[in-house]
């Protein structure tokens, strides 16, 4: 289990975590998603001791990962960066992180195993890709078989099948009953691992539900088109229901069911040339959560017409 | 890529992060990095060879010219502690190289990002850095020690032929041996914790350079303009090391436990200041 608390960090004058609170559970997938810059990798730098908190605190089974005695068992972690020395083969990087902890070779050629690295086990590190990089971030997190895996945008880099095998992975261990906590950028992606999801912009925790509940919590949405648009406003006007008109002939319903509306529009004899619930797609309550919190917003706008 | 999560075949026992446990990654990193290896091997390659190549050429100067010793300025040349001193001159370069490695043990870890997979296996910090001054005082040690004593085989012959005494057991060849060593160990030291405080080779390796060589020029300068200095620019960095192994090179005015106290400030000033900081900065 993970508990962050009243988590700050500030840059100088610049807040990257703004008093975040949220604990993450055991024996389920919790997902950390959030667009680039939104404070990600900071808070999850900060649970295992590589940044200090300007304020707050955050505890790791219970204690401050600063103080575990044994870290690699109770923590396992991939961060964004490459963090091996590019001079290095990814079986002596192993190695190496295996004997401070005092793990046998055997585990270091398990998790080579595991995550497919066998055969490049004695090429440097240097040279990989991307993606070997990531696997091999995720045989060095997976070294001490830990309690808790924290997996920062594990699944950059990695081909359609190392997708999905992390998808498995993440799956299962939370199944074995271990802490799962996962970052990313892509609502599509979360949507396909997590239980759990806990959403972060500009530093703040915007969300923190299962994921159930970001695909039901909004409220039912119908484009509804008619020639006597006046009078269909008038038919559906009600506690609960909001109107908004798109065009002419063109209303967007908030509120009410399509075939109550259809129901509604047939009592007052109005004729409707369509009907059309909107879909509320996980991706649609990601944007609308996180529309105001984006950090790195693409420029692309029609006020500049030849563009630059 | 197995798809299975491989379930460990025995429960596990390991997992204790103990300073052994660190030295011994430590060690498995360095010495699968190539870099540690080619300055080791040039450290001792340049130490041996500027010492046959000393012991060569005053051997010969003094044959052709037998009576260099009336010369003034040449009255030590010949004696015992002149070529053993001679056999010693690559003593600086061993310092520097061995500075250099000490450098990079430190500023790899931040420049290639490795720093990251380090703290999190022992988040601990000020045992990672326990661990790492364990494993550069003994390398460089042994190195310098390894060189001294294989410089003095290969110059024996050499300086036999020229019938200059060169003795293991000498007082002269002791000091070179030990002091030497030590000499060694404060530059690598001073470089582990310039490496730590910069976190960068470059600049890591630029500053070690500075404290041997552009720090003494200026105390040089400040000396000749000033009175008061004096007492400082003999603690400078280079003198300290090289005084106590090379005396007759390098004469000094200190006694000897202030060379060493000397010493002593240069590596654990540094440290303690790289320590503070290792402390209390992030690690990225």
């Amino acid at each position: 289990m993970i508990q962050v608390q009243e988590l700050t960090k500030n840059y100088g004058a610049k807040t990257v975590v703004d008093h975040a609170s949220f604990t993450v559970q055991p024996g389920i997938v919790t997902g950390f998603l959030g667009p680039n810059g939104a404070g990600k990798s900071t808070t999850m730098r900060m649970i295992v001791g590589l940044a200090n908190p300007t304020r707050g605190q955050v505890l790791v089974n219970g204690k401050n990962f600063k103080s575990s005695t044994h870290p690699l068992t109770e923590v396992g972690t991939l961060l964004e960066a490459k963090s091996v020395h590019k001079s290095l083969t990814p079986r002596s990087h192993l190695r190496a992180m295996a004997a401070t902890a005092g793990l046998g070779k055997s585990r270091v050629d398990e998790v080579l195993e595991l995550t497919g690295l066998g055969p490049v086990q004695r090429k440097k590190v240097g040279g990989f890709s991307l993606g070997m990089g990531q696997r091999l971030g995720i045989a060095t997190a997976l070294l001490g078989d830990p309690q808790v895996l924290i997996l920062d945008e594990p699944v950059n880099g990695l081909d359609p099948e190392g997708v999905a095998w992390i998808r498995n992975l993440a799956r299962q261990q939370a199944a074995a009953g271990k802490t799962v906590f996962i970052s990313s950028h892509l609502m599509s992606e979360m949507a396909q691992t997590a239980d759990h999801l806990i959403v972060i912009g500009k530093g703040r925790i915007m969300a923190d539900a299962p994921i159930s509940e970001f695909i039901d919590n909004g409220l039912a949405q119908t484009v509804v088109r008619a020639r006597d648009i006046e009078l269909l406003m008038n038919a559906l006007a009600a506690e609960g229901v909001q109107l908004r008109r798109l065009d002419a002939t063109t209303l967007e319903v908030t509120g009410p069911e399509s075939e109550d509306i259809g129901r509604r529009a047939l009592e007052a004899g109005i004729v409707l040339s369509e009907l059309r619930p909107l879909q509320r797609t996980l991706e649609d309550a990601y944007m609308e959560l996180t529309r105001d919190a984006i950090e790195y917003r693409s420029q692309v706008s029609n006020d500049n017409p030849a563009g630059k | 890529m197995s798809t299975e999560l491989a379930a460990p075949a025995a429960p596990r026992t390991g997992g204790k992060v103990t300073l052994g446990g660190v030295l011994r990654s430590e060690m498995i990193r360095f010495f699968s990095l190539n870099s540690t290896r080619i300055l080791i091997l040039v450290s001792m390659v340049v130490y041996i060879g500027i010492a046959a190549v000393g012991v060569w050429g005053v051997g010969s100067f003094l044959q052709s010219a037998p009576d260099a010793g009336q010369i003034p300025g040449t009255e030590s040349m010949g004696t015992a502690d002149f070529t053993v001193e001679t056999m010693a001159s690559g003593l600086m370069f061993s310092q520097l190289i061995l500075g250099v490695l000490g450098v990079l043990l430190f500023s790899g870890e931040f420049t290639t990002g490795s720093a990251v997979s380090t703290f999190l296996a022992s988040p601990q910090r000020l045992r990672v850095l326990a661990a790492k001054i364990i494993v550069i005082t003994g390398l460089s040690a042994v190195v310098q020690l390894v060189s001294t004593l294989a410089a003095y085989l290969v110059c024996r012959p050499l300086a036999e032929n020229y019938s200059l005494t060169l003795d293991l057991g000498g007082e002269a060849f002791q000091r070179v041996l030990w002091y030497g060593a030590l000499a060694v160990v404060m530059a690598s030291l001073l470089g582990l914790a310039l490496g730590l405080l910069l976190r960068n080779s470059a600049g890591g390796i630029t500053s070690l350079v500075a404290v041997f060589f552009v720090l003494p020029l200026i105390a040089q300068i400040l000396m000749a303009v000033t009175d008061w200095f004096k007492d400082y620019a003999r603690f400078m960095p280079d003198q300290l090391g090289l005084g106590l192994a090379l005396p007759l090179s390098y004469p000094s005015t200190l006694e000897s436990w202030q060379q060493l106290a000397g010493v002593a400030g240069w590596v654990l000033l540094p440290l303690l200041l790289a320590g503070i900081l290792l402390k209390s900065r992030d690690i990225k």
